[in-house]
């Protein structure tokens, strides 16, 4: 149990820090409102998506990842 | 309890208070939402000594409220937008930080309101301590003022389960058969046993919201405990929020009704609501009303007689009731405007009244019971000659008439021209006219109302007893 209830604060600790950094992004007007709002709908419902859901949820909302 | 240890932050607390119970709270709460329900009527914001504490669990409440739901990315969303929230990630990363199991909730709350109970100890003692100190009048003045004081902070906060208190009890077999056996199945929705009024209804339908609404004095309160009365008696659960009179004033009012049944040979009432509130005369008197007290006693009522609850609060005890007793089959709410509204709204009150209406109607539908709001009308109506409520007198007072799937409104045409009663035919007779109804007919239904007794009769209603 102890590990489950670690898992999860550490799960929720990088949701918080994520919209933390792109609400720093919001205010440096690096993204907009919509962008920030749908990054926020995304996190909410984070756990039920693996890794690869998340990428093309994340390149939707701000297109593909320039290399 | 002994005090949890003082938290690891950067200043000193002035007056008692338990900062990682606050903590571990809104930690439980973001993580297990729906234990929202299990506290909001015993927990206050006001509890909360951390400012930023208070303010995200009014978040949480809030979230839970319109959706259902908490998350942490939600209540950041909230808190974001916050002036007085300067960094809402810090907050909500310590929250994460305090998260334990759902058991600690409960424990966690009676640290904090105890750490609440004894600020308010503390702070009244500073005020005498001022008070006495600067003031050079009347000792006993002084006495009595302190008094006050420290009886207001030692005061239990209300709240909990024990302000909902079942009249415990059944019918006789003998009525419940006879009703089921006139009855039947009831096929159509919750009949009240007034003919005229069920014949227009066809009984009120499981998740429909009933505005009742009429000026003060036309019985309202009479009539939906009547209504109450009825519908126990063939062993449905009713429950009563109360948010004007208390638990005794309601028991009161339904003795009295049913004391007008006692009649003797020349048709008098054997107890009259003048001997009941003041005293009985005779040992007949007194066993015969405790006949009434006992085949009362089985009803299956249950009384909130709390006021100012919020519809966060009285969702949260409907639900509880709900629980308990599935077949739960009456919601009465009196009445819409000693709702509390929420906490720090900005809206009108027309908005505030249209949220309540809204949100009262969805509990209808989730708890798949029938709720009665009654609302009081403003005194447009009596700048009228003909003061008989319309639809139109609703519209003043938010989406009450939207929101509903029935509006009925009492009214007495005696109160307003006692004198003339006789004349114009109304002498004893309300009225209860159907206004809108999304599922069966609208119309006027006619009653007697007998007001010594808070009693009203269905004019084609035969039985011995009426």
């Amino acid at each position: 149990m102890k590990f489950m209830a670690d898992l999860y604060q550490d799960l929720e600790k990088l949701k918080i820090l994520f919209i933390s950094s792109y609400e720093e992004l919001l205010k440096n007007g690096k993204i907009t409102e919509g962008q920030f709002e749908a990054v926020l709908a995304l996190l909410d419902s984070v756990d039920y998506r693996d890794v690869d859901q998340l990428k093309a949820e994340l390149a939707e909302i701000f297109g593909p990842l320039e290399r | 309890m002994s005090m949890m240890p003082r938290p690891q932050l950067d200043y000193e607390y002035k007056y008692p208070c338990d900062i990682q119970a606050e903590q571990r709270i809104l930690g439980i709460l973001i993580r297990y939402p729906h234990l929202v329900d299990g506290v909001v009527d015993h927990l206050k914001s006001e509890y909360f000594y951390d400012a930023q504490n208070r303010l995200v669990f009014e978040t949480i409440i809030e979230i839970y409220r319109s959706k259902g739901t908490v998350s942490y990315t939600q209540v950041y969303n909230k808190l974001r937008k916050n002036p007085e929230m300067p960094a809402p990630d810090q907050v909500l990363l310590s929250l994460t930080e305090s998260f334990v199991s759902k058991t600690e909730l409960e424990p966690s709350i009676e640290a904090v309101k105890t750490a609440y109970g004894k600020r308010k100890l503390l702070s009244a003692v500073e005020e005498i301590e001022k008070m006495v100190a600067t003031d050079d009048g009347d000792l006993v003045q002084l006495q009595e003022r302190a008094q006050e004081l420290i009886f207001a902070a030692t005061s239990p906060e209300s709240g909990g389960s024990d302000d909902v208190k079942g009249l415990k009890e059944i019918l006789s077999d003998c009525y419940t058969h006879l009703l089921e056996r006139t009855e039947g199945n009831q096929p159509y929705g919750l009949f009240v046993r007034y003919p005229a009024i069920d014949s227009l209804t066809t009984g009120f339908k499981k998740k429909d919201l009933i505005i009742l609404a009429g000026r003060p004095s036309m019985g309202k309160t009479a009539l939906v405990l009547n209504f109450a009365v009825n519908v126990a008696k063939r062993n449905i659960p009713v429950l009563i929020f109360s948010l004007e009179m208390d638990n005794e004033q309601i028991g009161d009012r339904i003795v009295i009704g049913e004391l007008f049944k006692l009649r003797d040979r020349d048709g008098q009432p054997v107890i009259t609501s003048y001997e009941y509130n003041t005293k009985l005369t005779d040992e007949s008197k007194i066993s015969q009303a405790l006949a009434v007290f006992n085949s009362l006693n089985e009803l299956p009522i249950h009384v909130v007689d709390k006021r100012g609850l919020t519809t966060v609060e009285i969702r949260a005890k409907a639900r509880k009731v709900k629980a308990q007793y599935p077949n739960l089959g009456l919601i009465i709410i009196d009445y819409l405007q000693l709702i509390k509204p929420p906490a720090n709204t900005n809206k009108s009150w027309t908005l505030v009244v249209g949220d309540a209406v809204r949100e009262l109607r969805d509990l209808a539908g989730e708890l798949d019971v029938p709720i009665i709001l009654l609302s009081q009308l403003n005194r447009g109506v009596e700048n009228r000659d003909n003061k008989r409520p319309v639809m139109s007198d609703l519209r003043d007072s938010g989406n009450i008439e939207e929101f509903a799937d029935m509006v009925m409104f009492v009214y007495r045409d005696e109160y307003y021209y006692p004198d003339q009663a006789e004349a114009r035919g109304t002498k004893g007779k309300a009225e209860v006219i159907i206004g809108k109804n999304r599922k069966g007919q609208t119309g006027k239904a006619e009653l007697l109302f007998i007001p010594e007794f808070a009693k009203f009769i269905d004019v084609t209603d035969r039985r011995p007893d009426h």
